[in-house]
């Protein structure tokens, strides 16, 4: 299912902010897991969760691939929020996909998933596994 | 024999000119001789005596252990006075400290000043300290406690921090190593803020 992000365009070459109560880093294995109401930030996109974990590129640790946010997830834009269990932000696709009970509102509208893939750059989303809208008559 | 002659008359020269010459060189050879000014022969030490013998002071005072988990810690500091307000420990300036791990982790710390306790197993470094580590992380901190019995350190306050994957900010940092593991977790808490720029 097709779906529009108007809001969640995000300017992927701008900056990640990620806020979090606290960051471990284990040095031998280079493991980040920031924990604790994470906050990621990347232009009017803001993504919360309970602990990230950061991924790497090959063996460069200067280079962040992937944001792995789990235990209960929000994608929140200016006019859409989606809600998740888990979340994977691929910093360098451009992408959020979240998974578990996707609830995703658009205005008055609502819908229901398994998967909701969502593409920054051209602010376009996917929503499969078991889709179920909840179209608001009379909404826009 | 008109060879000879003048050849013995050359000699006969060279004898009676030569000594004359060596004689006047030997002569005057005293008036090229160094000046020597004997009030400055001895070069005094420009060091107040009494200042020195007033605080007793240890000069480039250097402390290496090895902490539980088997990290090598050497600790060097310029000066080291006892603590001027009589507690444990001796007061040093300049301190550089180095902590190696068995598994190859490495934290230089540097600091303007300090407070090294080896009686009570702890150094706390104030005064610009910045701490680096072999994975690349460069920590800026006004106070680091360094633990000398176990590698533990810990900044109790405000960290700024240079790490691979961008800049961080935190209110407090720590630097520890699992007991059974031996690995080395470095933990920020209160209020941690991290910016990655993607685009390098």
């Amino acid at each position: 299912q097709q779906v529009a992000f108007g809001g969640i365009r995000a300017d992927t070459s701008q900056p990640v902010e990620v806020t979090a109560d606290s960051l471990a880093v284990n040095q031998e294995t280079g493991v980040a897991t920031f924990s604790g109401n994470v906050l990621i930030g990347q232009g009017s996109m803001r993504l919360q969760a309970a602990t990230v974990l950061v991924e790497y590129g090959q063996g460069d640790q200067s280079k962040i691939n992937r944001l792995l946010a789990s235990g209960g997830v929000t994608l929140v834009s200016e006019a859409e929020a989606a809600e998740a269990r888990e979340a994977v932000y691929d910093v360098v696709k451009g992408t959020v996909v979240l998974t578990g009970d996707v609830l995703l509102t658009q205005g008055s509208n609502v819908m229901a998933g398994q998967k909701l893939s969502v593409d920054l750059r051209s602010g376009t989303g996917q929503m499969d596994g078991r889709v179920r809208t909840i179209l608001q008559p009379g909404g826009n | 024999m008109p060879n000879e002659s003048r050849h013995s008359l050359i000699v006969t020269g060279a004898k009676i000119a030569l000594p004359m010459i060596a004689l006047a060189l030997l002569s005057t050879l005293f008036m090229f001789s160094h000046k020597i000014d004997p009030s400055a022969a001895i070069p005094y030490a420009e060091v107040d005596v009494e200042q020195l013998a007033r605080d007793a002071a240890l000069i480039g005072p250097e402390y290496s252990g090895v902490t539980e988990e088997g990290a090598s810690l050497a600790v060097r500091a310029d000066r080291a006075r006892p603590d001027p307000d009589g507690g444990r420990g001796a007061q040093a300036e300049q301190i550089v400290a180095k902590l190696e791990a068995p598994t190859g982790f490495v934290a230089d710390l540097t600091a303007r000043s300090g407070r090294i306790d080896p009686g009570g197993a702890e150094i706390t470094l104030n005064d610009g300290v910045t701490l680096q580590t072999s994975t690349g992380y460069q920590i800026a901190s006004d106070r680091i406690e360094m633990s000398l019995d176990n590698s533990h350190l810990l900044s109790p306050g405000p960290v700024t921090v240079i790490a691979p994957f961008g800049t961080l900010e935190a209110g407090r940092m720590e630097l520890s190593a699992d007991a059974d593991s031996k690995l080395h977790d470095l933990v920020f808490n209160d209020r941690v803020k991290l910016v990655y720029s993607p685009v390098k």
